[in-house]
């Protein structure tokens, strides 16, 4: 899972490991471990919570963490009481449209700054990294509205409207797509291939590497997006994942259960989190490229 | 050679702008028209159930400062951002600068366990760390009281709900920046480490007078990145201090954020005339510490 996207420490493994003392290095070792496991405590709690019958589940000491009796009934709960199908394919339609949406407009914008020279290609292209500077939130009402008036509410396209592009995905595709040399493209044009199918059959398959990194920003970024869903959405049968659960805490108010409440977390985001995890070194370089932009 | 090629010109000169044309209907209608409706919206008095709209100048910024929740929103947001970056900026970085010097597997551990948080949905392990809190029965106190130190009310005390969201936000974030870091770390030539070893540097040298100074450009866009991003906090407050009747933000306003103020004027009380100002100055205040960090970014490869 590692290899190629780990950031690459042996390079400068540096000064620490250069300091000789064997007891300062197994301490750090004994330290980082110790993190971890802090880090992944919620977790685990989430986990052998979700597992336990409901009469275990209140218990007020440290061999909780240690259960005794597990169980599935919490899942079988939640699988009732929230209709895990529906939401998932919610999430999934949404998301599928921005992110092949959002890798086309941008590798076509991308292609279009990087290889051609024409008048207005410097005031589009700050035009369009402007964008990146406005918040969603500063936009949100006259979007709100947009939707209103469009009469999309409680609809797929008013979910994924406003993640049909990025200004950041724009910019990503442009830096990528110059490192194309110009030779290929102008060879192309004299054996007489379209501009369209340059674009199709050259530009496309060489950022296959910044499409997966786009693609997989634009599908994570959008199967976490809460605010603006639930803004534009109110009726059940439309939500999405995070808004599914979101309500179930709002409609079991204090009494809920909390095996069930756990088991439902599982069931939202076990899934794709697994798939985040095999595709950790396309997030790492897109966190990398977006922090230092 | 840009004469010759306008001559020899082996593509209709429209086609550029065709392909930008997606893109470019796209951001008018997402991000263009919507920002410059804000602005129009935030200068009148409009409640989306009457038709009436009057102009009414600057009165919808005016108000806000006599407006009790409004400023309780920014002064917590605002402790939320202190909060995010006295700990998240610093923290990170020397975790990713202590994490070089790990054996292998043990890194790739630690590396997997920063990044599952990371990637999780925030909606979900909000619902986790609600459980976590619990006064009675969550594992917080559980932890604290075994250690013999006091326990709190976390989610339902004024004085600690805007803690317990900023623990919680710092665990979800933590490893963003750590990323950052040890690309940064990783882009320091190692020949500059040689050097100081055939001078005879102690590791503690190296680290003060070379890791340290050339990691600043980073840690100064970290600090700006961690800003912006700590002043659009909202999901997890929402999810995380919502009952059944209750507002998100309390307990009695003390995690109300600016967004979440935003929000609740928008789309509970209708009032998109003060929505729309409340948004305008949330933008001015995005848009300085973007500019800011666009200049810092122009630093970044001098060395």
């Amino acid at each position: 899972m590692h290899r190629k996207g780990e950031i690459k420490m042996e390079a400068n493994s540096g000064f620490l490991y250069k300091h000789k003392k064997v007891i300062f290095k197994v301490a750090l070792n004994v330290f980082f471990i110790f993190l971890s496991i802090l880090i992944l405590l919620p977790f685990y709690w989430m986990v052998i919570t979700a597992f336990k019958p409901d009469d275990q589940v209140l218990i007020r000491s440290l061999s909780q963490l240690f259960p005794k009796r597990l169980t599935i009934k919490p899942f079988i709960d939640a699988w009732i009481n929230v209709d895990f199908p529906g939401l998932y394919i919610n999430s999934l339609i949404v998301a599928l449209v921005s992110t092949v949406s959002a890798i086309f407009i941008s590798s076509l914008a991308g292609y279009s700054f990087a290889k051609y020279k024409f008048k207005l290609s410097k005031l589009f292209f700050i035009l369009v990294l402007a964008t990146m500077m406005i918040p969603f939130q500063v936009i949100m009402i006259p979007l709100y509205l947009l939707i209103v008036k469009l009469g999309w509410q409680n609809t797929y396209q008013a979910i994924f409207f406003p993640q049909l592009a990025s200004g950041f995905g724009v910019f990503l595709m442009r830096q990528f797509i110059e490192g194309i040399p110009n030779d290929l493209l102008d060879a192309a044009r004299i054996e007489g291939c379209s501009e369209f199918k340059i674009y199709w059959k050259i530009v496309m398959p060489l950022i296959k590497p910044v499409t997966a990194t786009l693609g997989l920003f634009t599908f994570m970024w959008s199967w976490d997006n809460f605010l603006w869903p639930l803004i534009v959405i109110e009726s059940e049968e439309m939500r999405t994942i995070p808004l599914g659960i979101a309500m179930v805490t709002q409609m079991a108010g204090a009494r809920v259960q909390y095996n069930q409440l756990m088991a439902i977390s599982i069931i939202g985001m076990i899934p794709v989190l697994i798939v985040f995890l095999f595709l950790q070194k396309y997030f790492v370089k897109g966190i990398v490229m977006s922090g230092l932009k | 050679m840009k004469k010759n090629r306008n001559k020899l010109l082996l593509y209709h000169p429209s086609t550029p702008y065709m392909f930008l044309l997606p893109a470019l209907i796209f951001f008018l209608a997402a991000s263009y028209i919507p920002i410059f409706s804000t602005m129009y919206l935030s200068f009148h008095k409009w409640n989306i159930l009457d038709p009436s709209k009057p102009f009414v100048g600057l009165d919808n910024y005016i108000s806000l400062f006599k407006d009790r929740t409004f400023m309780i929103s920014v002064e917590n947001t605002l402790k939320y951002v202190i909060g995010m970056i006295a700990v998240g900026v610093p923290f990170p970085l020397l975790l990713a600068i202590g994490a070089t010097s790990l054996i292998k597997p043990i890194k790739n551990f630690v590396f997997l366990s920063f990044f599952i948080p990371l990637v999780s949905s925030m909606v979900a392990v909000g619902l986790i760390w609600v459980w976590i809190y619990h006064p009675s029965f969550g594992l917080m106190n559980i932890i604290l009281e075994t250690l013999n130190l006091p326990t709190f009310n976390w989610l339902t005390d004024p004085k600690t709900a805007l803690l317990a969201i900023i623990i919680m936000s710092l665990w979800k974030s933590i490893g963003y920046n750590m990323i950052i870091f040890l690309a940064g770390i990783q882009s320091i030539p190692e020949m500059y480490y040689e050097a100081a070893g055939i001078d005879g540097a102690s590791g503690l040298q190296k680290f003060r007078f070379i890791t340290l100074p050339l990691l600043m450009p980073t840690t100064l866009l970290v600090f700006i990145t961690t800003m912006i991003g700590s002043f659009q906090v909202f999901t997890q407050v929402y999810v995380m201090t919502s009952r059944a009747g209750q507002v998100p933000g309390g307990p009695a306003y003390s995690t109300r954020t600016l967004v979440l103020h935003i929000y609740e004027i928008g789309f509970t009380y209708l009032r998109m005339g003060r929505a729309s100002a409340i948004a305008m100055l949330f933008l001015i205040v995005i848009l300085i510490l973007t500019l800011l960090q666009l200049r810092l970014f122009r630093k970044q490869f001098t060395y």
